[in-house]
C-alpha cells in the first residue's frame, strides 16, 4: 500500500496556503511607511517647539501654565497633521495595491481605536484643569499606544509592535522626571514613528 | 484493522480523486482564496499577495475564467485600464468542495 503520507502533506501545506493567503487578503495592509516617517518628522518638530515655548516661559518668569493654550494648540494641529498624514499616505499607498482606505475593515479599526483617544482626551482635560497638564505626555504614550495596539489586531505585526513599544514607554515616561518626559515625547513620537516607518517601507512598501 | 485500513485507504483515493484539477495548483488556489476572502480584487493586489509574476498571474486568472470559477471586470481608472476579478457562484461551489476534500484527506490519512 502507498504511503499516505504525501496526500497528507500536500493537504495540510494547501489548507495552509489558503488560510495565510485569506489572512494576508483581509489584513489592513495600505498603511506604509512614508506615513511613519514624517509624522516622525513632524513630531519632532513639535518637540522642538514646545521646548522653546517652555523655555522662553521659563527665562520669561512666567509661569508654565500660561504656555498650555498655545501647547493646546501646537499638539492640536500637530495631531491634524499626523491624521492628514496618515490620510494621504494611506490613500497613496491603498491606489498602489490596488485597495481601498474607505473599507469595512477600515471602519472596524477607527472603532478599535477610538475609545483610547476618548481616553486620551478626558485624561488630558483633566490634567488640565488640576494644573497638571505638564504630566501628561506619558499618558499621551499610553493612550496612543493602546490605540496602535488595537489597530494592530487587523494589521501587519510591525503595527502591533509600535503599540507595544508606545505603552512601555509611557509606562516609564510616567515614572521619569518631568524634565525628561519632553525628551521622552521627541523619542517616542518622533523616533519610534521614523524607525516603524522605515520598516514598514522597507518590508511592506512605501 | 486490516478491513478498516482498507476501508480508509478507499476513501483517500475517493477524496484525493475528487480535488478539483483547476484549483489544485498553487497560484490558483492562491487566486481563489484571495478572492474568496475578500469578494473582488484587482490585478495589481493579487499580484502583490501572490507575489507571483504578471505573466504567471494572467495564465492562472485565464484558466480560472475559462473554468467559469472567475469573471473580471474591465473599467478605465485615470484612463488607465483597470480590471477586477471576482468569484462566480460556480467558483464559490468549487472552492467549498476543494476545502472539503481536503478536510476529509486530512481526517482519513490522519485516521490511518
Amino acid at each position: 500500500m502507498p504511503t499516505l503520507l504525501a496526500p497528507l502533506e500536500e493537504a495540510r501545506e494547501n489548507l495552509r496556503v489558503i488560510r495565510q493567503t485569506m489572512e494576508r487578503s483581509t489584513k489592513y495592509s495600505t498603511l506604509s511607511g512614508l506615513s511613519g516617517i514624517l509624522i516622525g518628522l513632524s513630531a519632532i518638530v513639535s518637540v522642538i517647539a514646545t521646548s522653546r515655548i517652555l523655555h522662553a516661559r521659563y527665562h520669561a518668569h512666567q509661569p508654565l501654565q500660561s504656555a498650555y493654550p498655545s501647547l493646546g494648540v501646537l499638539w492640536l494641529c500637530e495631531l491634524a497633521l499626523a491624521v492628514g498624514i496618515e490620510f494621504a499616505c494611506n490613500k497613496r499607498r491603498a491606489r498602489y495595491v490596488g485597495k481601498r482606505v474607505a473599507s469595512p475593515l477600515g471602519a472596524h479599526i477607527i472603532v478599535a481605536a477610538l475609545p483610547a483617544f476618548v481616553g486620551a482626551l478626558a485624561l488630558t482635560a483633566f490634567f488640565a484643569l488640576h494644573g497638571l497638564a505638564a504630566l501628561v505626555w506619558g499618558i499621551w504614550m499610553l493612550t496612543y499606544g493602546l490605540a496602535i495596539c488595537a489597530v494592530g489586531l487587523f494589521s501587519v505585526r510591525p503595527v502591533s509592535y509600535l503599540g507595544s513599544a508606545f505603552v512601555l514607554a509611557g509606562a516609564v515616561t510616567l515614572l521619569l522626571p518631568t524634565q525628561l518626559q519632553l525628551f521622552m515625547m521627541g523619542l517616542t513620537f518622533g523616533g519610534f514613528h521614523i524607525v516603524y516607518g522605515a520598516l514598514m517601507g522597507r518590508k511592506h512598501g512605501w | 484493522m486490516a478491513a478498516v485500513v482498507q476501508t480508509g485507504y478507499a476513501a483517500l483515493v475517493e477524496s484525493l480523486e475528487s480535488l478539483d484539477e483547476v484549483i489544485h495548483q498553487k497560484v490558483r488556489l492562491g487566486i481563489m482564496s484571495a478572492l474568496m476572502a475578500r469578494g473582488d480584487a484587482d490585478f495589481r493586489f493579487l499580484k502583490e499577495t501572490l507575489s507571483v509574476t504578471d505573466g504567471n498571474l494572467s495564465i492562472h486568472l485565464s484558466k480560472l475564467e475559462e473554468a467559469g470559477y472567475v469573471r473580471s471586470a474591465k473599467e478605465f481608472v485615470r484612463k488607465k485600464p483597470h480590471t477586477t476579478y471576482a468569484p462566480t457562484e460556480a467558483g464559490r461551489t468549487a472552492f467549498h468542495a476543494y476545502l472539503g476534500s481536503l478536510e476529509r484527506i486530512v481526517q482519513t490519512a490522519g485516521q490511518s
